[in-house]
């Protein structure tokens, strides 16, 4: 018997490994065996008798590969495979909710802070960049441009919803606004991107050219949430 | 002197780790040295033991690179493995010391 | 220093393995990412329908069990919402219903329907808040019947088991059947006191769902 032919005599009988611990069992035989060998030829021993003895002395193959294979744990295998599967199923379930929650909060952190950069078409429309920001219930109103016509009176007030919490939603509060004689101001206004986080609005109003503000007006379960809007127009007016 | 057979194999490896992390054949050759060629067994069946106390956890087992090169398989002996060892040397220094006692009460044998 | 590398036992790999995935889970059930929890659930819907300090009165199923309904009492608003379960992402708000009551009305109420497009049902609640005297209750609807091209007034009663107290404050949840919003025109809900008085709500607000 040469020691290849041993190494897999014993590898035969170790029913119960993965390929990758008999390759680990393998390498540890073959190396005792080589060690051996080593040890009786610095002896002077010739090749072919060092190897007969070194492999005399590890006993029967099928035996010793038996006895490793009773080692093996097939319970600790089995948990350790579902384990895995458990971890790959997981893995996905966070990739594929971790997107919505990384896009809610991204929606929401845009509209908070760079409001203008969701909505650039209607921003041509604005010479007038506000930060007026109105905290009803969970939510906030932030008034980030406005736009004046001195020739047609018509104001364009450019708003959006985010909630405080940066993971939270929108739940979509009515807007009114009046202008500065408390008149109430029909609404106008097209809605824009929106999603659970934010939530932008364009109105349009009608006032008399020159008038310095208007006042945003919402109503919440009976209470009134309010705030100016100043107007600026052109033609020092 | 009549060559022991090993019934106490996982004593005497535990016992030879206690001093320091050994790889197999080292093992073989440092308990035939220390029990004067009482104990020379099987060299093949020392790796069944070997695998057995890794998986009970007195061992654990770490790759590490050899002098020729290749990669040899150390064994260390873990808490468990060492507190495991101390209740069986004793329990086997009280086997031992029983029957020398009964042995020493027999005439013309001790 | 000799290149060394560790050699787990089937036992190690297998418990890390295990440790990390539930780790990975708390992560997905603390963060709400996965919503193992109905509540979690409940917290979202209440975000979204503006109802604050979210607290559920009573979990209710409808008979052909679509899914599990929450009365949920929030600061100013009563909201009914309709969860249901997927694999892969936990319980969901399927469409609610949001009631307002911080007016103290003697009966506050609203609608809350969904139609089930997959097997052409419609579940319809009805659903509220009243004040401590009232002791029995009573849906009127207006429909449009089609045939007799006229207005018809229903009055439906709230069976007695529907009407119940929580710490203290008295709700209503009940499934109505034999009843559609497709012809439906006008509803309220009438509240009779131990005295024999009359409490009206105002018209109810109807919430309509497609699932």
């Amino acid at each position: 018997m040469t020691k290849a032919e041993y190494t897999a005599a014993v590898c035969a009988a170790l029913r119960r490994l993965t390929p990758r611990e008999r390759t680990a069992v393998r390498e540890e035989i073959d190396g005792h065996i080589q060690d051996h060998m080593a040890d009786l030829l610095a002896l002077d021993y010739p090749e072919e008798l060092a190897e007969q003895r070194a492999l005399s002395a590890m006993g029967d193959p099928e035996e010793v590969g038996k006895a490793i294979s009773r080692q093996y744990s097939p319970f600790w295998l089995a948990a350790g495979r579902l384990a895995a599967a458990a971890l790959v199923l997981l893995a996905l379930m966070v990739l594929t909710n971790a997107q919505s929650w990384v896009g809610l909060m991204a929606d929401n952190l845009q509209a908070r802070w760079a409001p203008g950069s969701a909505v650039p078409e209607w921003m041509e429309q604005v010479h007038q960049e506000t930060d007026i920001r109105l905290e009803v219930g969970s939510d906030v109103l932030y008034i980030f441009g406005v736009g004046t016509d001195a020739e047609t009176g018509i104001v364009t007030v450019l708003s959006c919803w985010y909630d405080q919490n940066p993971l939270g939603l929108v739940s979509g509060n009515t807007v009114t606004f009046q202008d500065c004689r408390g008149q109430v101001l029909p609404g106008g206004g097209v809605g824009g991107p929106y999603d659970a986080a934010a939530d932008f609005r364009r109105q349009s109003l009608s006032v008399l050219p020159g008038d310095p503000y208007v006042t945003v007006v919402c109503e919440r379960y009976g209470a009134r949430y309010t705030a100016q809007v100043p107007l600026v127009w052109e033609d020092g007016l | 002197m009549k060559k022991q057979s090993i019934d106490h194999a996982h004593l005497l490896v535990l016992s030879l780790l206690a001093g320091e992390d050994m790889y197999g054949y080292q093992m073989i050759v440092e308990l035939a040295r220390r029990s004067d060629h009482t104990f020379e067994m099987k060299e093949g069946t020392l790796y069944p033991v070997l695998h057995g106390l890794e998986r009970q956890g007195l061992v654990e087992a770490y790759q590490q690179e050899a002098p020729t090169g290749r990669m040899r398989k150390y064994y260390h002996l873990t808490r468990k493995g060492g507190a495991f060892l101390k209740d069986e040397a004793a329990a086997w220094q009280t086997y031992a010391g029983a029957v020398n006692a009964v042995l020493r009460c027999a005439p013309g044998l001790l | 220093m000799k290149r060394q590398k560790a050699c787990p036992t089937r036992r190690r790999t297998a418990l890390r393995r295990w440790g990390a995935a539930l780790l990975l889970a708390a992560v997905l059930a603390g963060t709400g990412m996965y919503r193992v929890l109905p509540g979690q659930a409940v917290a979202v819907a209440a975000d979204r329908g503006d109802v604050d300090h979210p607290r559920v009165v009573k979990w209710v199923s409808d008979r052909a069990r679509s899914g599990l309904y929450s009365l949920v009492e929030g600061d100013d608003a009563l909201m009914l919402c309709l969860l249901r379960f997927s694999p892969t992402g936990g319980w969901y708000d399927s469409g609610s219903a949001v009631v307002e009551t911080w007016q103290n009305a003697a009966v506050s109420a609203g609608i809350c329907s969904h139609n089930h497009r997959q097997d052409g049902r419609e579940v319809l609640f009805l659903f509220g808040q009243v004040a401590a005297d009232i002791r029995r209750l009573e849906l009127e609807v207006t429909t449009w019947e089609e045939e007799a091209e006229a207005l018809t007034v229903r009055t439906v009663p709230v069976p007695a088991e529907d009407l119940f107290e929580e710490h203290g404050r008295r709700y209503f949840v009940t499934e109505l059947e034999d009843l559609s919003l497709d012809n439906w025109i006008e509803g309220r809900v009438l509240g009779w006191t131990d005295s024999g008085q009359i409490r009206t709500s105002e018209p109810l607000l109807r919430w309509y769902w497609n699932t």
